[in-house]
């Protein structure tokens, strides 16, 4: 999967070209996501396959099978509560392993000496990114099940992000906090020798390939790493982690919903710019079934104790409400079918729409025939637990 | 040598562009003088796709409607901390749309602009080009109110050009207007603001679309760019009537088309 010379010369010029054009014109507009057009770009989805699959592979020991628990208590004035996530936490992994005790639980998806990736979605801000409450209630219970805490990290695609929320190592002593997008103390993203940061940060031998072009300006490609037809993984994926537990957040994107998936594939790889206009849902799926994700993410942990049901995946804070759930899954595209019918609920609730439709969840559709999960609701077990 | 050199002068244009992108977009950014003891944290700016850089995918929303800068500081003030995002987009059209898919059942609609809405949280204003969002953390009455005073100044920086609405709806109270109507341009706006209508322009593009949904009735009126798809929809919705002009009672009862000019159509929904 390296890319040879010529194309990343190819991409440079490209980079270098579409900021001229874009200096010198109004940016275009670009077309609504979801729907993509029937003569939809075509992928490199055809590489994955050529990875084998392991026993941890998506959808992991526990296909299909997803545990909501709920608890009112969940959220004290706007602000979630360390004690009861812990609860919540504890509750869905004893029930989605059907262990007695919560060591064990934990050892069905990690081991002592694994370095072990914490997935979290700081994306929208403070105002909606994965609490601090359940992360650390997860770090919590993976030193209790013998994980040593220089073997976690924290990350997700951009280290100002994960600062700007509070995962910082103030907050988190002793834990690893990595990004792929950075900047330096003086907020620069370059090097001296013009060199971005982040681009130390990606694995060239690991790429999402997809026919349409990402064009950037000066201002948008540190946000980017690099143009053209390639994404490359984050070596925090590649090659920092052994297993990666997903710590999305829940909200919606227009009607749909981004929890699980849409939290892997866009935070492990470059240049997405390009990839949301036609292939939002083939990128949520398809990236998530190259072996850095679909082999490593063992577990998937949804913080719903807050979330936003309109307005997302922004913060509106009139659209953020307390969800008080926590799901718990091997099985990120099941959990994500689940977390779509909590936002609906809502949404219902508020009026903003009539009826469910499932039937737009065309990601979790594309990646259920990946093999990633299950997306059919009737197929999938959920056990709900009211905490009091 | 040669090598260092052309790094020099690449990292020296870089440098060059950001400094030209910056003089080109001016913000009626507000300072010390406008807000007396106020902090202000460092300004980001984003223009084009690097919103993706500050809202990531919720970017699109944005680019979708006409997005051509934005300004987002935070300050502290009064003893509050108030995020302040000045959004500005290609046109006042454009800042309503973004403001009508993102305003929710407002507490209050002070008279900054004709486009205002007050919650507890947030402070969403059209003032001109601008889609401008005050946000703070508490929800509380002090900072509430302080979040009025900050979006007036913001206000009184750009002036009191306003979104002509009145070429999609007529005889309709402003105030209606802003607390009911929605203003989509595709697929992405029609998702976030009325969900229920995604079939309606599911094969059109080219459009913007008034909708004001009432107790009774909802109002549906689109302008093409083109005249072709303004007849396509209308003919979708009066089967089996290839007028151009004039109105139709279509076989479904609940509907009512009418051809407003070659490019712009109106269907009024009665509500189940």
């Amino acid at each position: 999967m390296k890319v040879n010379s010529l194309d990343r010369r190819k991409f440079v010029t490209l980079v270098g070209a579409g900021s001229l054009a874009l200096a010198a014109k109004p940016f275009s507009v670009i077309s609504a996501p979801f729907e993509p057009a029937p003569d939809k770009p075509s992928t490199n989805i055809a590489d994955a396959a050529k990875t084998p699959r392991h026993e941890f592979s998506m959808p992991g020991r526990y296909p299909g099978k997803v545990v909501q628990v709920r608890n009112g208590k969940a959220v004290a004035n706007g602000i979630p509560v360390e004690e009861e996530a812990y609860k919540m936490i504890k509750k869905a992994m004893l029930e989605l392993t059907g262990q007695k005790s919560l060591k064990k639980a934990w050892r069905k998806f990690v081991q002592p000496g694994e370095k072990i990736g914490l997935k979290v979605n700081p994306v929208a801000g403070v105002l909606l990114s994965t609490s601090h409450a359940v992360t650390k209630s997860v770090i919590k219970q993976l030193i209790e099940s013998g994980i040593k805490k220089e073997d976690i990290v924290i990350w997700d695609r951009r280290a100002m992000d994960l600062k700007d929320v509070g995962y910082t190592s103030e907050n988190y002593p002793g834990i690893k906090i990595s990004g792929t997008e950075m900047q330096d103390e003086q907020g620069a993203f370059y090097d001296k020798e013009g060199k971005l940061y982040g681009e130390n940060n990606i694995d060239k031998e690991w790429y999402y390939w997809a026919d349409v072009e990402g064009e950037y300006d000066s201002e948008t490609i540190p946000y980017m790493i690099n143009g053209g037809k390639y994404s490359y993984f984050t070596k925090i994926v590649t090659r920092d982690l052994d297993k990666i537990i997903n710590i999305p957040i829940l909200k919606n994107a227009g009607n749909s919903v981004t929890n699980a998936m849409k939290n892997l594939a866009y935070g492990a790889i470059t240049n997405t710019g390009r990839l949301h206009a036609q292939l939002w849902n083939d990128t949520c799926a398809e990236v998530c079934a190259f072996s850095p994700l679909r082999d490593k993410v063992v577990l998937n942990i949804c913080d719903g104790l807050r979330g936003c049901f309109n307005g997302g995946p922004g913060a509106n804070p009139q659209f953020i409400c307390d969800f008080n759930v926590i799901l718990a899954s091997s099985d990120p595209v099941a959990m994500d079918r689940i977390g779509y019918d909590i936002i609906v609920e809502k949404r219902i609730a508020e009026g903003i729409q009539k009826a469910s439709t499932p039937e737009i969840l065309k990601f979790l559709k594309m990646s259920s025939e990946l093999g990633l999960g299950v997306s059919d609701k009737k197929l999938i077990e959920l056990k709900v637990i009211d905490l009091v | 040598m040669i090598k260092k050199l052309l790094i020099s002068i690449g990292v020296l244009l870089a440098v060059s562009f950001q400094a030209f992108s910056q003089e080109v977009e001016k913000f009626p950014v507000i300072t010390v003088n406008e807000l007396p003891g106020a902090v202000f944290e460092v300004p980001r700016t984003f223009s084009g796709s690097s919103l993706y850089g500050y809202i990531d995918g919720g970017a699109d929303l944005y680019l979708e409607y006409g997005f051509s800068g934005a300004w987002v500081n935070e300050v502290n003030w009064q003893g509050g901390k108030y995020t302040i995002e000045l959004y500005k987009m290609n046109s006042p059209e454009d800042a309503f749309g973004i403001y009508s898919v993102s305003r929710y059942r407002c507490k209050s609609t002070p008279e900054l602009t004709p486009f205002t809405c007050h919650n507890k949280y947030q402070l969403q204003i059209v003032a001109g080009r601008y889609y401008i969002s005050i946000i703070n953390s508490t929800g509380t009455p002090a900072d509430s109110a302080a979040s009025l005073l900050i979006g007036k100044a913001v206000v009184k920086k750009i002036g009191d050009e306003s979104a002509d609405l009145t070429k999609f709806i007529s005889d309709v109270p402003i105030q209606t207007v802003n607390l009911n109507a929605v203003l989509v341009k595709g697929e992405l706006g029609v998702r976030n603001g009325v969900p229920d209508l995604a079939d309606l322009f599911k094969d059109f593009t080219s459009y913007r679309a008034l909708i004001l949904q009432q107790k009774e009735q909802t109002i549906v009126s689109v302008i093409f760019a083109e005249k072709e798809k303004a007849e396509a929809f209308y003919v979708m919705h009066s089967p089996g009537n290839q007028q151009s002009q004039g109105i139709t009672q279509p076989e479904n009862a609940n509907e009512l088309v009418t051809r407003i000019s070659d490019n712009q159509v109106m269907l009024t929904i009665k509500n189940p």
